[in-house]
């Protein structure tokens, strides 16, 4: 198949399991039912599809999608493979100080413009660290990884210390949670994640190229300081929105990637937007499980994505091989 | 004249490649850039592919400062092939052919696909470096002397009329060091840069050497002028004997 032929395939799935999203839950409907609670004036389920599950499912998708697109960045800004949008410790920065504004007692815009500031720390340490007349993949690597076992530890020492009534919400949070979303902001995440498609698109080929070493990507024109800075602040910016939006959901980052990858999709010009289709569809089909499959109880979607990506992208590497 | 350097010095690590070098490249003509390992040859062809400044002096590519080009439109007009342990493909999945493509990248806008004749560009490259077979096979799979042919595959789909070469005939046996010289000697009107060890290649495939003696000195010029057993054994620091062979002298290690 190709390559490009993947992108109206993930949009079809992802509206596909988007409409499945809204129709199910403790009231299941069928697809019919939907569209009639949907047009309908009023009335229970219109309610329940409209503030419940249309929000939940558009921010699923928006976090999803951010997640993917930040770990295909830095895994070509880094060029290992293993990176994913928490390596660098921009989310680990956001996650400490949103803990804390917790732990003050702080809510709402408060806890944004703490992650917003706990981000912003952490990457001006790494750009003091990192940049050397341009930015230095290794010695960023090497910062990113220091600074997310700094930031780790500190969350671990708030969460010995915090008492038992903000503890339970804490931990929550730490995992990756959509049930707290505002139905007002259920879109920012999705258009956080169109822009910064749309900033980093035209760096695509320049991504490829740098696959092949810098000194090759600096001789083909590419000016690679300048599409590392760019990479960073666009990624950086993503992971602080996906943070800020639902806390630290593992895994869609740094395997999305590498299911469309292993699935064919190599040069950036079609990964980049795939990611987005795919990471968005995979965080939403996870959402769907984590409030469903042990209903009453909600599961933390994190533990989901890691149920359900893990087996996958061991069948297709297992695959891959032969 | 394509490339010319005006009062060029170039150091690296506190040791001087070359000082105030002064050099003219005509188009169609191929030099060997040519010392012991460590004189800075590398250093010196990253210079004058425009990607390192240099420590005083200019390049000039067509009368035009080098860095007063913006770097897509230096790589329209240059192409470098790198030194085969930099060019390393950290993507296990890429195909030749879309190496090969990438040759492309400095004539495409960035919402543009790759078109119909960017792809026969690249097919023809492969085809005429002998890849054709192995064109979608992964890069990461192919021999040292494949992905020589591989980098010069990408060179050539570039379209550039100076090419600066990068010991292109590293990790080639005698028959594909010859095989790909003919190739490069036998490009249509291409001006060729190449740092070379082997000496003898030299006097068969390039019409100009540059020398680089250690400590900023140099010399430059005709390769049947400036090549002779004393300049060599002062160059290598090493007894040079030449001996006449069927394209021209041939020179050994005394």
């Amino acid at each position: 198949m190709r390559p490009a032929l993947f992108l109206p395939l993930l949009l079809l799935t992802g509206l596909a399991c988007f409409a499945l999203t809204l129709a199910t839950g403790t009231a299941s409907f069928d697809p019919s039912g939907t569209w009639q609670a949907l047009l309908a004036d009023g009335g229970l389920e219109r309610e329940v599809v409209l503030t419940l599950r249309l929000p939940r499912a558009l921010a699923a998708f928006g976090c999803g999608a951010l997640l993917a697109l930040a770990g295909a960045l830095l895994q070509a800004l880094l060029r290992n493979p293993l990176a994913d949008p928490f390596v660098l410790g921009i989310s680990g920065g956001v996650g400490t100080l949103v803990l804390l504004a917790m732990l003050l007692g702080l809510s709402g815009a408060w806890l944004a413009g703490a992650g917003l500031l706990g981000a912003l720390a952490s990457l001006g340490v790494l750009l003091l660290l990192a940049w050397r007349g341009g930015l230095r993949p290794q010695r960023l690597l090497l910062a990113g990884v220091i600074l997310s076992s700094a930031w780790g530890a500190v969350v671990t020492l708030l969460l010995a210390l915090a008492p038992d009534a903000p503890l339970r919400g804490m931990i929550f949070w730490l995992m990756g949670d959509l049930s707290g979303v505002d139905p007002g902001m259920a879109a920012v995440p999705l258009g956080g994640a169109l822009l910064a498609l749309l900033l980093t698109w035209p760096l695509a080929r320049g991504f490829d190229a740098l696959g092949q070493g810098e000194l090759s990507a600096r001789a083909l024109g590419v000016a690679v300081d300048r599409l590392r800075a760019v990479t960073l602040l666009v990624a950086a910016a993503v992971t602080t929105l996906a943070v800020l939006a639902a806390g630290s959901i593992g895994f869609v980052g740094l395997v999305t990637p590498h299911l469309l990858r292993l699935a064919g999709l190599r040069r950036h010009r079609v990964l980049l937007p795939a990611c987005v289709l795919g990471g968005g569809t995979l965080l939403m089909v996870a959402d769907l499980a984590a409030r469903t499959v042990a209903a009453p109880l909600q599961l933390p979607v994190g533990a989901v994505t890691a149920a359900l990506g893990a087996p996958v992208f061991l069948w297709l590497l297992a695959r891959d091989g032969k | 004249m394509i490339l010319t350097t005006c009062q060029l010095s170039v150091s690296i690590g506190g040791r001087r490649v070359c000082r105030d070098l002064e050099l003219s490249i005509e188009a169609g003509s191929r030099w060997a850039i040519l010392g012991i390992n460590g004189v800075g040859k590398t250093t010196l062809l990253s210079t004058l592919a425009g990607l390192r400044a240099p420590q005083d002096g200019t390049v000039l590519i067509d009368n035009t400062p080098l860095g007063d080009l913006p770097p897509r439109v230096r790589a329209q007009r240059l192409g470098l092939m790198a030194q085969e342990d930099s060019f390393h493909i950290s993507d296990p999945e890429v195909t030749a052919l879309e190496v090969a493509l990438l040759g492309r990248l400095p004539h495409l806008d960035w919402w543009q696909a790759e078109s119909v004749r960017d792809e026969a560009l690249a097919h023809t490259a492969l085809a005429a470096v002998g890849l054709t077979d192995i064109a979608n096979r992964r890069a990461a799979t192919l021999s040292g002397g494949e992905r020589r042919r591989l980098a010069l595959a990408a060179l050539l789909a570039q379209e550039v009329p100076l090419c600066l070469l990068d010991e292109p005939t590293s990790h080639l046996d005698m028959h594909q060091q010859i095989a790909l010289l003919d190739l490069l000697s036998g490009w249509d009107g291409r001006t060729l840069v190449m740092t070379l060890h082997d000496v003898n290649l030299a006097v068969r495939y390039c019409t100009h050497v540059l020398l680089l003696f250690g400590d900023g000195e140099w010399c430059a010029g005709a390769a049947t002028e400036m090549l002779s057993a004393a300049v060599l054994t002062r160059l290598y620091r090493h007894p040079v004997g030449a001996a006449s062979g069927p394209h021209g002298t041939l020179y050994f290690p005394a």
